[in-house]
């Protein structure tokens, strides 16, 4: 049953600094807060680098922070080895013990807690049913392809009941057509199970389809924490905007802002957008590629087609306009009539999908 | 995290880190010391003089040099040949030569010298016998052919190991560019095996320098600075200079140990990759040919010396009266001979497995726990084989002849001569332990580095402490570098004669210096008696510790690769 009152884990200003780096370099995590709910599926996102791990990492127990606390549930988790804290952790690399069987691997951490030692085989077996790995519980780890690998990885994290799950890139390793597939399934698991959930991982779609909400991390801080549809459609800055999926962003040097809205000049389009809180005089305008169209015109065209890529379920033009290139992305073409390059175009976008943003 | 904080953190990695620190100081530390303070003393001085002085003395350094220098090269050029052999001809009969080229590593250190004189000496069977040429093998010549056969398997392993990880896609891209054979092994294989045949030669210096049993057995006039200490030491009772001898063996010893460590093993890393993919192309044509007949010839003589150490031991008079008989294996198996036999095996059989544990222990303290302390306590466990057998045997005997007292409290018993507790049993078992770690901590640190943090990371995130890892995960896993270690240990432990024979007392007798003995006394029959059941008994064990630890299920399919070539180096008879 999911019990919403344990797994409330917060992180106030953690630090990382490795002991062998240079200590006027910036640090690997620069001062992390956040505020994970009880329950709540939370995703570390950013680029390769940005300290993702390493908060994950010391979440976990595996690297002391510099400064900082960490509390679950009200407990100082820094005074606990890792060994102590109720959590459990999911690896990129699986990290499956390779000489004990798919059986052993999930009931390891049941035998070494006394007080479960009791209902051990029950339990595994369970975990077993409930990631489809009825009948394999005889294999050894090479004898898995890496999906059930991974699906033994999870198995075994889940039938400690944790506080807590923790997972770095777990899917990583899998091809394309798997990793939506273990997409679904985690997502489903950690639902019905309502565990506290931290997941890394640099991978936007990844993100957005498991998460009740992203923190999207840049070079050790944090640049935001919202919902998947937040984050997309009013990121706090240039650099969540270009992380999450695609977007143009057009120099605005002069926008009026009235009631919360920017009223801003584009293309010869007069329009009303939503606005960041903490926008000045001037600005940049996103927007995402899917909501801009572009007509052919013959006269008074305000881009040029400079090049044209087909995708299958889309076709992608790069528009160069007074404002600069401007990306425009059209879902299911008529293959007949996709436009050449050189084609002068009319170029429209929706002001309700756009976002005015401070210049970074 | 200071190391302080995490030591009184986990008792259990204090416990451990006391342990192997007690052992290393008391066992190498200390004696070495006791060495280094004699030769410093005044007679040590005095000492050191004459051997800069003395014509006689620069004469046995001189000597040294030279043997060191010719066994390293013939040594390096016969591994290379192998080697090129093994990994590089598409040629009949590859495994035998490769079985029989590791042979050497399992025999007795003297079983080759003592097989050489009854073939080659003054009444050699084949010498005089065959050829009737009166060839006098004792000197340079023979100690070289005996030296460079005993020692170059353990370079011939590891340049294999080189050779076959060498990317054949490397040769493939210059061929593709035009190069021909020769100037694709010339230009592209040499130059990346070069690290390999440098150490490989620095290894073989150091060995042959640093041995006692050869120069003893097939030395003749031709002494050398470790014959001359041992000579100072058992026929001169002159403490001072065996100290100075053996210690100026320990300089270059100790220099190169400190090449190889800091300057070729991180060359090691760029030149090698990983993984290759591809098959190495073969060699054809005369200098491939040629290769091959020199193997094989070598090969044969390996076979020959074998040979004649089985015959041997069931001839009356080796070479002279060849007549049958079981008189020596009597002798050693039931007469005065078992003695030797049976302490040597016990104190092996107490020493290998302290050998083997003591040494994954460090490798994982090294590897795991102590990324700071770790290299230095790597660094003294590898001195163990560093340090010259000569060295560690006089150490001990200045160390621990007389009972060491602090404040009048006996710290440490005698462990060395009439008085030693056990009759000196102890001591040679810590000596064994001392020269046969190393082996287990290069194995276990190779393993450990190919065994993911992550899955220490994955125990302890369900749950499991420092020690329950260790015991549940870590050393299933290490197994096989944990059976290489001990089959080290054990051939080590058997046949080890240089520190040794400072330590024998009359209550405890050991193969090694008995075979000796028998040379000296010039019945060599007994000395092949003593090399057969010798091996056989290394062999045995060997057997009963696979058994015994041998991987059940199918896990092995997964186990982590035994790091053959690098435990050997670690492993080398003195
Ligand atoms: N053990 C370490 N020692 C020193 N620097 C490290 C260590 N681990 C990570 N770093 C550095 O810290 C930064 C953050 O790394 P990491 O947390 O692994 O990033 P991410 O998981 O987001 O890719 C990187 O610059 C990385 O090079
Ligand atoms: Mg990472």
């Amino acid at each position: 049953m999911p019990d919403h009152h344990v797994g409330h884990v917060v992180l106030t200003d953690l630090v990382k600094r490795y002991e062998n780096t240079d200590p006027t370099a910036r640090p690997a995590v620069g001062g992390v807060s956040l505020d994970v709910r009880a329950g709540e599926f939370l995703t570390l996102l950013g680029p390769s680098g940005c300290g993702k791990t390493t908060t994950l990492r010391m979440v976990a127990g595996f690297e002391t922070p510099t400064s900082g606390t960490i509390e679950l549930d009200g407990a100082d988790m820094l005074r606990l080895p890792p060994n102590k804290r109720p959590m459990a952790m999911v690896f990129q690399s699986y990290a499956l013990f390779p000489h004990l069987s798919v059986f052993e691997n999930v009931a390891y951490g049941l035998r070494i807690d006394r007080t479960r030692r009791g209902r051990l085989e029950e339990s595994v077996e369970i975990a077993l049913t409930s990631m489809n790995l009825t009948g394999l519980g005889e294999r050894f780890p090479h004898q898995l392809s890496g999906g059930q690998q991974q699906r033994v990885a999870l198995a075994r994290a889940m039938v400690m009941q944790p506080s807590v799950l923790l997972f770095d890139e777990p899917l990583s390793n899998l091809d394309a057509k798997f990793r939506e597939q273990m997409r679904r399934e985690i997502r489903l698991l950690q639902r019905r199970m309502g565990i506290t959930s931290l997941y890394v991982t640099h991978d936007q779609a990844e993100a957005m389809s498991l998460s009740d909400r992203i923190v999207v991390m840049n070079a050790g801080k944090i640049e935001q924490v919202a919902t998947p549809t937040e984050v997309y459609t009013r990121p706090a800055s240039v650099f969540v905007g270009n992380f999450i999926g695609r977007a143009t962003f057009l120099p605005v040097p002069e926008v009026a802002v009235r009631d919360g809205r920017g009223c801003v000049r584009v293309f010869g389009q007069e329009a009303s957008v939503a606005t960041h809180p903490g926008l000045g005089s001037g600005g940049v305008l996103m927007v995402r590629p899917e909501s801009v169209s572009v007509t052919p015109t013959s006269e008074g065209g305000t881009g040029i087609v400079r090049s044209v890529v087909y995708l299958g379920s889309g076709v992608d033009y790069e528009v160069e306009t007074d404002h600069g290139t401007v990306l425009a992305s059209v879902a299911d073409p008529n293959v007949d009539q996709l436009l050449e390059e050189g084609t002068k175009v009319a170029v429209e976008f929706d002001p309700t999908r756009a976002y005015l943003l401070p210049r970074s | 995290m200071s190391v302080l904080h995490r030591v009184r953190s986990k008792p259990a990695l204090a416990v451990s880190l006391v342990v192997v620190t007690a052992v290393l100081g008391v066992g190498l530390l200390f004696p070495v010391f006791q060495v280094l303070l004699t030769a410093l003393s005044p007679e040590g001085l005095d000492a050191a003089g004459s051997l800069l002085g003395s014509s006689v003395n620069r004469g046995i350094v001189v000597n040294t040099v030279v043997l060191g220098l010719s066994v390293a090269a013939v040594g390096t050029v016969l591994a290379f040949l192998f080697a090129f052999v093994r990994t590089r001809l598409d040629v009949p009969f590859k495994r035998v030569l490769h079985v029989i080229a590791i042979v050497p590593v399992v025999s007795p250190p003297f079983a080759l010298a003592t097989a050489l004189v009854v073939l080659f000496g003054r009444n050699g069977v084949i010498s005089q016998g065959v050829f009737g040429v009166p060839y006098d093998i004792y000197g340079l010549d023979g100690l070289t052919i005996a030296l460079a056969l005993s020692f170059f398997p353990v370079v011939y392993l590891t340049l294999v190991g080189m050779m076959q990880r060498l990317d054949p896609s490397l040769d493939e891209a210059a061929t593709s560019l035009g190069a021909g054979r020769a100037k694709v092994f010339l230009t592209v294989t040499l130059p990346m095996l070069l690290p390999g045949l440098a150490s490989g030669f620095l290894l073989l210096f150091v060995e042959s320098i640093a041995d006692l049993a050869n120069p003893l057995v097939l030395g003749g006039d031709f002494t050398v600075l470790s014959s001359r200490a041992y000579i100072a030491i058992t026929g001169e009772y002159d403490v001072a200079s065996g100290a100075v001898f053996s210690l100026s063996l320990m300089v270059p010893a100790v220099l190169v140990f400190l090449l190889q460590r800091y300057w070729i093993d991180r060359r090691k890393v760029f030149s090698v990759t990983g993984k290759p993919s591809g098959r190495p192309q073969t060699y054809r044509g005369p200098v491939a040919l040629c290769a091959y007949a020199v193997a094989v010839l070598v090969a044969l003589v390996i076979v020959l010396i074998n040979a004649t150490i089985l015959f041997g031991a069931f001839t009356a008079v080796p070479g002279v009266n060849n007549a049958f008989t079981l008189a020596h294996f009597d002798f050693v198996l039931f007469g005065i001979g078992s003695e030797a036999m049976v302490d040597t095996t016990v104190m092996a059989v107490v020493a290998a497995p302290l050998a083997g544990l003591l040494g994954v222990l460090i490798a994982y303290l090294v590897v795991r726990k102590l990324p700071r302390v770790g290299p230095v306590l790597d660094f003294v466990a590898m001195l163990g084989v560093a340090v010259p057998g000569t060295v560690l045997g006089i150490g001990f005997v200045l160390a621990f002849r007389s009972e060491n007292l602090v404040g009048g409290v006996t710290v440490i018993p005698s462990l060395v001569g009439g008085a030693a507790v056990l009759g000196g049993s102890v001591g040679i078992i810590v000596v064994l332990l001392i020269r046969s770690m190393p082996a287990a901590v290069r194995a276990g640190v190779s393993s450990l580095h190919q065994i993911h943090p992550s899955i220490d990371e994955a125990s302890a995130s369900l749950g499991a402490d420092d020690s329950t890892t260790f015991r549940r995960i870590t050393l299933p896993l290490i197994k096989p570098a944990l059976l290489a270690g001990l089959t080290f240990a054990i051939a080590r432990s058997m046949t080890t004669l240089s520190p040794i024979v400072f330590l024998t007392t009359p209550d405890t007798k050991i193969m090694a210096s008995q075979i000796l003995a028998e040379v000296d006394a010039g019945r060599f029959g007994n000395a092949f008696a003593y090399c057969c059941v010798l091996m056989t008994i290394v062999l045995t064990l060997i057997g009963l510790v696979r058994l015994a630890i041998r991987d059940r299920g199918p896990a092995r399919a997964r186990a982590v690769p035994t790091p053959e070539a690098p435990v050997l180096v670690g492993a080398v008879k003195e």
